[in-house]
């Protein structure tokens, strides 16, 4: 209860920032908003993620998927699951946020153009992985070191908010 | 007179009572104060040991006993990973550094890690610190050995000093590999982590340890890999943390990038995060334990303020006829609680560092778990008003018993 009350007030206090600081208010983003149009790739997911046959499960989605460049620079809010990558035994500082939970053991994982890299200077308590939350942020097409394969992604996250859908 | 001074007056005159009392308060505060401390502390120390790196590998076993074995040096590996496999992985598009690790083997009951010198130019701890040395340098030759802050201290070794290291991962071996001394070339800054006890070899060295029968003069080469034929795990980073998701799910998965071997990889700050949501229950359970121990202490407080009150309708009788009103009487009652709570928790504090300086050394040692002696936290304090709070509202009631008697009582008292 009391970590809510932490992540609503983390929130509130984002929400503000971000009114203050950009001129913008943050847009909700949905997943499929981060491919590109005409683009096809979440069909051939759902087809293989539950296929019976072992081989093809393990085939992985494109690695070069396209993003959508206009979304540079955004200020966005994004509803998704957390893979907590870097923190302490509080916050969570740097995280993989993706569409939909367990996106690493049954199902293969979602392609680099569903998965955003979130960084949060100061971090933020998560209390459950099994928990949707909205992370808004400032989002970043730009790849890490030019090749193909690794253009995704980034965001530098302001404040993170439970989801409620 | 000061209500304070007056409590304090009468709680003087009752000592024995009033010191068991305090006892168990200050008892039962240092064992609330000691649980959340070693709670927040292990969790602290465990989430520092490891930072920066995208995936652990290692043959395929429960995603927490590989964590737990490859970085916290608990337990053991239930099988290797191919040296071809490993080399396989690191040629991967998606790898930017890879680290060999191959354990198993002690030093007086340190554990022994078989490494590359990329383990030193990129491992993180703590908040993507990186390791550097306090003395010397990373190994360069087959028959140097790095090591950890606390082996050098506990042992007494310095620079250029010569270490057998024994096959096994016991504290004794029976037998050395006393042919193959190595000589020490450097010396970590202390981190707060299970390195701090790790003897550092260069891989090759592992090899040539286990072959003690035929002396095999061509490692005394500079080569520090060797030929291994296999190694326990490795750590590897990743030039995209995008990719994480996916080459986990090829080591997984993919039978052709792994040889057909059945390999496991883990994200880390998942699997820690995992692990602590996975013990959070007792976590729980130990908390609500040590606060019932508060409680019953409050209560014994309680008891001991009852009981006590009989005997003192004359006091308190007395206290009326010099003046004193009956709400007045009510509040000596509740200052004498507050007063013994307060006493109770400032003495439990003592404790508990006292307690913490005895066993710090010997807990350390045992568990490998480093509690420093911080200053009280945000949270430790905030527990602290909770008992205060608590010793105040237990104190009204006696106050009211306290009250009623002395609006009805007057100078004659019908015991």
């Amino acid at each position: 209860m009391q970590k809510l009350k932490v992540i609503i007030i983390v929130s509130l206090i984002a929400a503000f920032t971000s009114l203050s600081t950009y001129a913008e208010p943050s847009k909700e983003l949905f997943w499929d908003e981060l491919i590109p149009k005409g683009h096809m790739q979440l069909e051939q997911q759902a087809a293989s993620s539950h296929s019976e046959n072992a081989q093809a499960n393990w085939v992985q989605p494109e690695l070069d998927a396209p993003v959508v460049k206009e979304l540079n620079g955004k200020t966005v809010s994004i509803p998704g699951f957390v893979v907590p990558l870097e923190g302490d035994d509080e916050l969570i500082t740097e995280f993989l946020l993706v569409p939909y939970f367990g996106a690493c053991i049954h199902v293969p994982p979602p392609p680099p153009n569903q998965i955003v890299h979130v960084i949060i200077k100061d971090g933020v308590p998560i209390d459950s992985l099994y928990d949707a939350i909205v992370v808004t942020g400032v989002l970043s097409t730009k790849g890490w070191s030019g090749e193909i394969a690794e253009v995704g992604y980034s965001m530098k996250g302001i404040g993170v908010a439970p989801f409620e859908g | 007179m000061n209500m304070f001074t007056l409590a304090q007056k009468s709680l003087l005159n009752r000592k024995s009572t009033v010191l068991l009392t305090l006892l168990t308060i200050a008892v039962s505060v240092m064992l609330l104060l000691g649980v959340e401390r070693i709670r927040t502390q292990a969790k602290a120390s465990f989430a520092n040991t490891i930072s920066g790196t995208d995936l652990i590998v290692g043959a395929r076993t429960g995603s927490t006993n590989l964590l737990l074995y490859s970085v916290f040096r608990i337990g053991h590996a239930t099988h290797n990973v191919n040296w071809q496999t490993y080399e396989n992985i690191k040629k991967h598009r998606a790898v930017k550094w890879a680290i060999p690790l191959s354990l198993g083997d002690s030093h007086k009951g340190f554990p022994v890690l078989g490494t590359s010198t990329d383990y030193f130019k990129h491992y993180q701890f703590g908040k993507k610190q990186h390791l550097s040395f306090s003395q010397g340098h990373a190994f360069e030759k087959p028959f140097d050995i790095v090591l950890g802050a606390a082996i050098a201290k506990k042992l007494d070794y310095k620079l250029n000093d010569e270490i057998v290291v024994s096959h096994g991962a016991g504290n004794t071996s029976f037998h050395h590999h006393d042919e193959h001394p190595f000589t020490v070339v450097g010396i970590l800054k202390p981190t707060g982590t299970p390195l701090d006890k790790t003897l550092h070899l260069p891989l090759s060295a592992i090899e040539t340890i286990h072959n003690s029968g035929h002396h095999d003069h061509k490692h005394l080469n500079s080569d520090l890999i060797g030929e291994p034929k296999q190694i326990t795990a490795f750590l590897l980073g990743l030039k995209s943390r995008i990719q994480v998701l996916t080459l986990q799910r090829s080591i997984n998965t993919d039978t052709k990038l792994t040889n057909n071997e059945a390999l496991l990889a883990i994200i880390p700050g998942l699997t820690l995060r995992q692990l602590w949501e996975m013990l959070s229950m007792v976590e729980q359970v130990l908390l609500v334990i040590s606060g019932f121990v508060v409680v019953s202490g409050l209560l014994g407080m309680l008891t001991s303020l009852l009981t006590s009150l009989n005997q003192r309708r004359r006091e308190l009788a007395i206290l009326r006829s010099l003046g004193a009103r009956p709400w007045q009487i009510g509040m000596l009652l509740v200052s004498e609680s507050v007063l013994l709570t307060a006493t109770g928790c400032i003495l439990g504090i003592g404790l508990l560092y006292a307690v913490q300086l005895i066993t710090s050394a010997q807990l350390q040692e045992i568990s490998g778990l480093q509690l420093s002696l911080t200053w009280l936290t945000q949270h430790e304090m905030l527990l602290i008003a909770g008992v205060l709070i608590s010793g105040f509202l237990v104190g009204l009631i006696p106050a009211w018993r306290a009250y009623k008697y002395s609006l009805s009582d007057g100078m004659s008292i019908r015991v």
